[in-house]
């Protein structure tokens, strides 16, 4: 009933249970995006309530929006640039942020795919954050080049160019780590 | 520009290791609590509004400590040890007529009495003004003082006094002149000078001037004030020019125009300088109430 109800008639509560159920729906793929954004260590826990902090409080265009996906989305990289840009002045100052909770041990891979996993993040650590967060979303998360343009909030073509570009940065980089 | 050509199969490879080992689901437990945990994060103010209510605090608080650090103006405090004090604070200008005061300011300040005139500025000084002069005390600092022929500085810790002048008096001298037709004592004078003084010439003038006087032998000062200020509108250059003023500043105040004495007085400075009693009317200004 609240889907079909407009955004700008919802309740509180309703507009609360509104974002509770695209919680539920998307929680994973978006603490794995905000796992694939950050760094080893960073407390995406942490971040992903963050999000939905930022959410809770502007419910109705979430609600309202033609793809909440993509919108949960663009919330997440902005989330994710902020941390990013946090731990970058914590470094700057030599206060590097201690792991708040330790790397999830990851699903059982065999140490190669282990190793290449961990060459990955380096590569992806080194692509410029446009570049990253295209490539991620695009090539681990699945979005659309529209959905993508939506969470980004730039052209489909620009979407387009970056994915582009990232992908040749990428292969490049990762031919560079062996 | 289209999508673009698609990544390698061994990019595509790694990166589904890399997938793979960032794709940890969150536990039911974790699920909970992050949505909990969000849905009660306290909602903190947005940084423009705290950065715009800091700005206006600041301004508020700096405006406010600009208009009563400057609304207070020098800081006085009175010692009323002999009575209560007579004092007033213009500015930067305090008089002080009797009594004790001290004086702490925090800006450069004056500090007038009857006998000097003191700057005070960075330090603590008290003023004991009664009828036989003025004694300064500086407690803190130094004070700078002048009079009209002196001037010099007391240090902290010493005491300086100055003595009342005797008081001035001041006095027309000058009788008023007989006038032909109104003799002197004879009833109907003051008619007999009145009609004299419509006239023209030297007999109008001396008419006039004896008219103030009759006036202010019948005490009444008012009108003897005026006659002096009627002589000195028809004849300023005239013979009794300089005691028609005397007569109309020492009669406006015995009337109880002090303002209208000292303008007088004041006047009289500028228009007879070389008169040998300018520097008596000058310390009987000094004088007025």
């Amino acid at each position: 009933m609240d889907a079909l109800m407009p955004a700008a008639a919802m309740t509180a509560e309703q507009l609360r249970r509104a974002v509770e159920a695209q919680y539920s729906s998307h929680a994973d793929d978006l603490i794995a995006v905000l796992r694939r954004l950050t760094w080893p260590g960073c407390d995406v826990h942490d971040l992903l309530q963050e999000v939905f902090v930022v959410v809770l409080r502007n419910a109705r265009p979430l609600v309202a929006a033609d793809s909440p996906r993509a919108w949960l989305y663009g919330v997440a990289v902005r989330v994710a640039s902020a941390a990013r840009r946090r731990q970058r002045i914590r470094a700057l100052f030599r206060r590097e942020a201690a792991a708040v909770t330790a790397p999830r041990p990851s699903v059982a891979l065999d140490p190669e795919a282990r190793a290449t996993a961990e060459v990955v993040h380096r590569v992806l650590a080194e692509l410029s954050a446009k570049k990253r967060e295209v490539l991620v979303l695009f090539e681990l998360q699945g979005l659309s080049g529209p959905e993508i343009a939506i969470a980004l909030g730039c052209p489909l073509k620009t979407v387009w160019t970056r994915l582009h570009h990232a992908r040749k940065d990428f292969e490049e980089k990762m031919v560079l780590h062996g | 520009m289209d999508e673009p050509a698609p990544l390698s199969r061994s990019a595509r490879e790694a990166l589904s290791a890399f997938g793979a080992s960032t794709r940890a689901p969150l536990t039911q437990a974790e699920r909970a609590a992050v949505f909990r945990n969000a849905a009660r994060a306290p909602r903190a103010p947005r940084w423009q509004l705290v950065l715009l209510a800091s700005a206006t605090a600041s301004f508020v608080i700096a405006t406010a400590a600009f208009r009563f650090v400057g609304a207070r103006g020098p800081e006085v405090e009175v010692v009323a040890a002999r009575g209560p004090a007579e004092w007033k604070r213009a500015g930067e200008l305090v008089t002080v007529r009797a009594g004790q005061v001290r004086v702490a300011p925090r800006t450069m300040t004056k500090v007038r009495t009857p006998q000097l005139e003191a700057t005070v500025f960075g330090s603590v000084a008290l003023f004991d003004v009664t009828p036989a002069g003025t004694v300064l005390s500086v407690e803190k600092g130094e004070v700078a003082w002048r009079t009209r022929t002196r001037s010099g500085t007391v240090a902290a810790g010493r005491t300086m006094t100055i003595a009342a002048a005797p008081k001035a008096v001041l006095a027309v001298e000058a009788s008023a002149p007989a006038v032909e037709g109104c003799p002197e004592g004879a009833p109907g004078r003051e008619a007999c000078l009145t009609q004299r003084a419509a006239g023209t010439g030297l007999a109008a003038e001396f008419a006039l001037y004896g008219l103030a006087m009759a006036a202010r032998d019948r005490g009444a000062f008012g009108e003897s004030a005026r006659l002096f200020q009627s002589y000195a509108d028809r004849f300023p250059a005239g013979t009794f020019a300089p005691e028609a003023s005397i007569g109309r500043m020492v009669d406006l105040a015995r009337a109880g125009q002090a303002d209208d004495a000292r303008a007088e007085a004041e006047a009289f400075g500028q228009r007879f300088p070389e008169d040998p009693r300018a520097a008596d009317v000058a310390q009987w200004r000094e004088e007025l109430p």
